[in-house]
């Protein structure tokens, strides 16, 4: 951005720039300004390839419904030049050590239909509300768990340090059910929960500072990172063929049938890491942002108090408010016309989804938190179509879990820091933390 | 006007079924299947919006 003075115009917007996230939040006018002015517009910063940014609502719903059309492999999420020739580099290294090709995909969301659909389809069942359903009371159990710890500390803090007496939400309450919830239906023990946590934030998190190692680069995190879930992962197969296959997804993942044949252990792996991490670096940041929507919005937690049976529509209404993915991007596979531009075969598309979930043509005053919008048809899981988030049910659930036991709570709280959010990630906002203290 | 679920996509989230029971139900098997052959006009936006929020776009509408 240059100087302060300047208007915010299609020439100086940026969108880019993961600095401006941590400093500014989201670049919602210039969103705004996108869908307005250009909702299908050639972007060209430098640090990026050019793409096209789709920021409409409709716009992201038809790429989503054209798998065809706008093709997975190759590019899902874009990230500066740097960080995609680290990428590179990890899959030439990857291809030499393990055998396959470094155009392999990475993992299973990298891949078109139909192969896509035979790979995603090994473990829906896992996903389903019907199998959700199942799991309602035991979440709802562990959330009053989490949620009466977290209370007590906040109390404690008050005795013991009166007004400076300051709790992370982040680490203290909303990192606590999604650990808890995939690492079960994934299989992994409880004593490793805190180690898998590290490792997905340091993930997400390995373009900040904070979640590396000192001295280590961002491509030396990302290494050690990727090889220690790798051997992790060979532990807990080693361990399955040991002691035999449970109701878990890894043991669903290694007893696969995936059109007659069975997933190799690199693939196992790979699958189990984009599970684990995505159960654990979305719905942790939608709690955080929802619990500072609430307390921000007094007459919103008042509402939800006085009706609880809002909460599912109030977690809705978080997942578009927050919109933690900014951004998946896909290739188109031959010339599309939309909105009088010619997208050419090969050029990439990026979708941003915050932007499709305030476009006014589908929500009425995008800019409100209204715990009873209805219809609310938010693009937070992704728009509809191939790609749809397979774990929405998943944090649905957890959510309202969650929101439905802080309600007593949530009125005793006063946010004492505004989010701080994770340096480097174009891709989830992903909050480090977010301190509250007991009101009054 | 009928409605036409592709089981390749479909995967049971149940949105149509919310939306519309009298024509979409989720049977055991996660797929969403249709209980009537032909949509009656005064359930055509119900289908209709069944059609747009399906998360996976697997309904189609055929005339």
């Amino acid at each position: 951005m240059n100087a302060v003075s300047e208007p915010l115009s299609l020439q100086n917007l940026d969108i880019t720039d993961t600095d401006l996230y941590v400093q500014q939040g989201y670049p919602w006018s210039a969103w705004d300004l996108l869908r307005d002015k250009a909702p299908v517009f050639w972007y060209q910063r430098p640090r990026h390839e050019p793409f096209w940014a789709i920021t409409k609502h409709a716009d992201i719903g038809y790429i989503s419904r054209n798998p065809d059309l706008f093709s997975n492999a190759q590019l899902l999420r874009l990230s500066d030049v740097e960080t995609i020739r680290i990428g590179q580099r990890g899959r030439v290294r990857n291809a030499n050590r393990y055998g396959g090709s470094p155009d392999d995909p990475p993992d299973f969301i990298f891949m078109d239909p139909p192969e896509h659909r035979h790979h995603r389809s090994a473990v829906t069942r896992h996903f389903t509300p019907r199998a959700m359903k199942r799991l309602e009371e035991h979440f709802a159990e562990m959330a009053e768990n989490y949620v009466s710890r977290f209370a007590n500390t906040v109390v404690e803090e008050l005795a013991a340090k009166g007004k400076l007496g300051l709790v992370d939400v982040v680490h203290e309450l909303s990192a606590k059910l999604p650990v808890a919830a995939i690492c079960e239906m994934a299989g992994v023990p409880e004593e490793d929960w805190e180690q898998i946590f590290r490792w997905t934030e340091s993930l997400v998190g390995a373009g900040d500072p904070e979640f590396r190692r000192p001295g280590e680069t961002q491509e030396q995190t990302m290494r050690r990172n990727s090889g220690e879930w790798r051997r992790y992962n060979e532990h807990l197969v080693t361990q399955r063929m040991k002691d035999g296959f449970g109701a878990d997804i890894l043991s669903t993942l290694m007893q696969a049938d995936i059109n007659g044949y069975q997933l190799s252990p690199r693939e196992i792996s790979s699958y189990f890491t984009v599970l684990v991490a995505a159960g654990n670096e979305t719905t942790r940041n939608s709690t955080t942002g929802g619990i500072k929507a609430l307390l921000d919005n007094r007459d919103q937690l008042d509402r939800l108090i006085a009706e609880p049976e809002l909460v599912p529509s109030a977690v809705e209404e978080i997942l578009r408010w927050t919109s933690v993915v900014i951004q998946f991007q896909r290739t188109a596979t031959e010339d599309v016309e939309l909105r009088g531009q010619t997208i050419r075969k090969g050029e990439s598309v990026v979708m941003w989804y915050p932007s499709a979930n305030r476009d006014e043509e589908v929500f009425d005053a995008p800019y409100t938190f209204d715990i009873g919008r209805d219809p609310n048809d938010h693009f937070a899981f992704g728009g509809y179509g191939e790609h749809f988030c397979l774990g929405a049910h998943l944090a649905r659930w957890e959510m309202r879990a969650i929101f439905h036991a802080l309600l007593p709570v949530l009125p005793t709280l006063e946010l004492a820091s505004e989010p701080e959010l994770v340096a480097g990630s174009l891709h989830v906002g992903g909050i480090k933390r977010m301190m509250v203290r007991a009101a009054g | 006007m009928k409605a036409v679920v592709d089981h390749s996509l479909c995967e049971g989230h149940a949105r149509c079924m919310d939306n519309v029971p009298e024509v979409f139900e989720v049977r055991d098997d996660d797929r969403s299947y249709t209980l009537i052959d032909v949509i009656p006009e005064e359930l055509r936006a119900k289908v209709e919006r069944a059609v747009q929020t399906c998360p996976r776009a697997a309904i189609k509408l055929e005339d």
